[in-house]
């Protein structure tokens, strides 16, 4: 592990003052930053409580609440329906208390004065606003990334050129579950690494010497740059689960716009 | 049915294509070399027509070059190309 590749890490109570710090996250210069104490720890604790009624009372294993665009790609008007379908389900999660989406909106807004932040939407449809993952013991998630440019090409936020990705920390594994980002960025060449069904093998990042562990507490948000390829390592203990929400932009439009 | 993964390769035609075959389904029934010619029969590709034969070869440079695709084998030509159902592969529900 290279120490010189750092996550930034700041406050929530100070973000006015670090405005420019998103800058070494779309260049890479530093792979996360980390807003500490973003969400309040009760709150995360009641979401986590109603997460686990709803998993218990769940036949199947359940692994997400909500959508998310990359289990969409080839059923765009599927995407767009679930999107709808789920928006209900998503917001009871987060019922009585601070929505952590629009939190995280009006935190955009001190990132990006002077641009509009809002919910992607394409031909009148909007697009999912937020997916809850949960990643329980053994589970892990290989090397990937999730830039939207490639294979997503029919929906329109994959037109924008800067991409970023917030994931809200609602409950931290006691064990495992650490967040690993590797200095080096997807290039198409890399698509012969891929794995079946998700992700990419080891050996696209054989040429990779810069690589960091974070593994934030309940309540961070960090933000990252997802076309750098990162994993989640296997959950040794409890339960891990993350509220993520895409962003993009670009430098010189209006708007930055979120999905899932 | 025979399924085989790679990354779309030389394209020859609107259907047609070369696909370097990184991996292939335990139990496929033949056995198959590092690339393959494989003529689509069937996409659920967004960016392309729904009808292939509709596809030309700059849609399929411009959609498929490079990508990681799955090829569900239907059907062998006598030149040995692959009829296949062709799709994006590698999303895993994520």
């Amino acid at each position: 592990m290279d120490l010189q590749w750092n996550p930034i890490e700041i406050e929530y109570k100070d973000i006015t003052q670090n405005k420019n710090s998103l800058e070494k996250i779309i260049t890479g210069d530093s792979p996360a930053l980390i807003i500490r104490n973003f969400y309040n720890n009760d709150s995360c604790k009641t979401i986590s409580k109603r997460i686990e009624i709803r998993a218990f009372e769940s036949n199947k294993k359940m692994k997400k609440i909500g959508v998310s665009l990359v289990s969409f790609i080839s059923r765009k008007a599927e995407y767009f329906t679930q999107a709808d379908a789920l928006r209900k389900t998503v917001r009871q999660v987060f019922s009585g208390l601070e929505d952590p989406r629009k939190k995280i909106h009006k935190t955009l807004e001190v990132f990006f004065p002077g641009k509009q932040v809002t919910i992607a939407v394409e031909t009148g449809k909007k697009y999912a606003c937020g997916v809850i993952r949960l990643h329980e013991l053994g589970d892990f998630a290989p090397i990937h990334r999730d830039n939207a440019s490639f294979e997503a090409r029919n929906f329109d936020v994959s037109k924008f050129p800067i991409q970023l990705s917030t994931v809200l920390y609602i409950q931290q594994s006691q064990k495992g579950g650490e967040l690993v980002l590797h200095k080096k960025s997807w290039k198409k060449s890399d698509e012969k690494f891929r794995n079946i069904d998700f992700g990419y093998s080891k050996d696209v990042i054989s040429d990779c010497n810069q690589s960091v562990k974070i593994k934030p507490n309940q309540g961070d948000l960090v933000i990252i740059n997802p076309i750098y390829y990162h994993e989640i390592l296997p959950v040794r203990a409890n339960r891990r689960i993350t509220l993520g929400l895409f962003l993009a932009f670009s430098k010189h439009g209006e708007k930055v716009v979120t999905w899932s | 049915m025979d399924i085989i993964w790679g990354n779309v390769g030389k394209v020859l035609s609107g259907q047609i294509f070369e696909l370097n075959v990184t991996h292939k389904k335990d139990g496929n029934k033949n056995d198959y070399s590092e690339i393959e010619k494989i003529n689509i029969i069937q996409t659920d590709i967004m960016s392309l027509p729904v009808d292939p034969k509709e596809c030309t070869k700059e849609q399929i440079e411009e959609n498929l070059g490079g990508t990681f695709v799955k090829c569900e084998i239907k059907d062998k030509e006598n030149d040995g190309t692959l009829t296949s159902v062709v799709s994006h592969s590698g999303q895993g529900g994520y």
